[in-house]
């Protein structure tokens, strides 16, 4: 295996844990699913292919690591208050309080979303993912990818009060 | 193009972004001349704003304990593999090989632990080799002076085949011989000349075959594990061999 293939995954660590977060919805049982989903990866290295991007290969593991898992322990149903999920700095002024405000309402609107418009918001919208790399990473084609992403940022413009 | 066209789909994708030059300029003409769609287009922009502000203020801290793990990981599956190829080496001895069932070896598992010395003197050998049959005083004497890919007749029937000499991580003159006695199973075993004799450090057993041949690539199976767990180095060439051979006691 080549150590660029590793240093390039370990470059890769957060983004891979924040994605991880939006699954499971557990900072430990994140580090788990990254550490697996990993190893998954060392294992199928030669059917990486290098003209892809390393991300959506990685997210695509990684998603389906976590079907796995939720399939064995039926944890899909554990809820975290979606207010914890946020790690904020301290704040001090009023600009900062409201980007504060702004910042957990939208997390708060996300989180209720129905999951398979919030799995491709979280993808492109956080993830930086494009259309066709979530498609790959979900598995569906492109167009359902789109039309589950514009409704999603329409009931997230409802909850948050933007004109639509 | 009618601006019915103008689905919630394109309408985003302009606004991500994604559309070609081409399509962009259709959509900005479009959302220039109806004020709907350039309010869609709006909210688009506007809601992925939001979410890449979260998207920020999301930090996902990765402990310092996964990241060494993912090391670890990385360096284990990096480590190349230390063991010889023993597949390469044993075409070059160009022993030929029977298709016999897998079932019929037998690890004598003699190893390197319980290593039984070959003494000249036929009545102070070990009993337990009479099962082997490496006791035969034709195996020893192949041992000291039978050439590697050739073969010997004993007295009484059978024959011992030298298969090969190479020196062992210890620097132990070693050598495969196989022993074919006329009735029972042919005997491949390893043999290191230590100090003052040969040990026999590793035996296997096959079944017999009705035509002379070489013993199966079933029972070469284990001898290959012996061999590259003693670190086996590469077969002598006759002259080294000849000369090995020629210098022991």
């Amino acid at each position: 295996m080549s150590d660029q293939f590793s240093a390039n995954i370990i470059k890769l660590l957060p983004n891979l844990k924040r994605f991880a977060i939006s699954l499971c919805r557990r900072p430990d049982l994140a580090d788990d699913l990254v550490q697996s989903a990993v190893e998954r990866a060392f294992r199928s290295q030669s059917s990486y292919d290098p003209g892809i991007r390393l991300e959506p290969w990685l997210f695509r593991i990684l998603r389906n690591q976590w079907i796995d898992v939720a399939r064995r322990n039926q944890t899909r149903g554990v809820e975290v208050d979606a207010e914890t999920a946020l790690d904020l700095p301290a704040v001090d002024g009023v600009r900062d309080i409201e980007a504060r405000l702004m910042l957990g309402k939208t997390n708060a609107a996300l989180q209720n979303l129905p999951e398979e418009q919030r799995e491709v918001m979280i993808l492109i919208c956080l993830q930086e993912m494009t259309y066709k790399e979530a498609a790959d990473i979900l598995e569906i084609p492109t167009g359902t990818v789109m039309s589950r992403l514009a409704r999603g940022r329409l009931a997230l413009a409802e909850k948050l009060g933007i004109n639509q | 193009m009618p601006d019915s066209e103008m689905t919630d789909e394109r309408l985003m994708a302009y606004a991500d972004g994604m559309l070609s030059d081409a399509e962009a300029a259709e959509v900005e003409a479009a959302v220039g001349r109806e004020p709907l769609l350039a309010a869609r287009v709006l909210m688009f922009r506007e809601t992925a704003a939001r979410l890449a502000d979260l998207s920020t203020a999301l930090k996902a801290d990765v402990p310092a304990g996964l990241e060494d793990r993912v090391r670890a990981l990385a360096a284990e599956t990096n480590t190349p593999d230390p063991v010889v190829d023993l597949s390469a080496k044993r075409k070059a001895r160009q022993v030929p090989l029977w298709h016999l069932p897998l079932a019929a070896c037998l690890f004598l598992g003699i190893g390197v632990a319980g290593t039984l010395l070959l003494r000249k003197d036929v009545s102070e050998i070990d009993h337990a080799l009479h099962v082997t049959g490496l006791e035969h005083p034709a195996f020893l004497a192949a041992l000291d002076d039978l050439p590697s890919g050739k073969s010997r007749e004993i007295t009484g029937g059978g024959e011992v085949a030298a298969i090969a000499s190479f020196t062992n991580a210890q620097g132990e003159l070693c050598r495969e011989i196989e022993y074919r006695p006329l009735a029972g199973r042919t005997i491949v075993s390893v043999s290191c000349f230590e100090e003052t004799s040969w040990s026999v450090r590793f035996a296997v057993a096959a079944a017999t075959a009705d035509d002379t041949g070489y013993a199966p690539a079933s029972s070469l199976e284990t001898l290959d594990a012996y061999l590259s767990a003693s670190q086996a180095g590469a077969p002598l060439s006759p002259d080294a061999e000849a000369a090995a051979l020629g210098k022991l006691p």
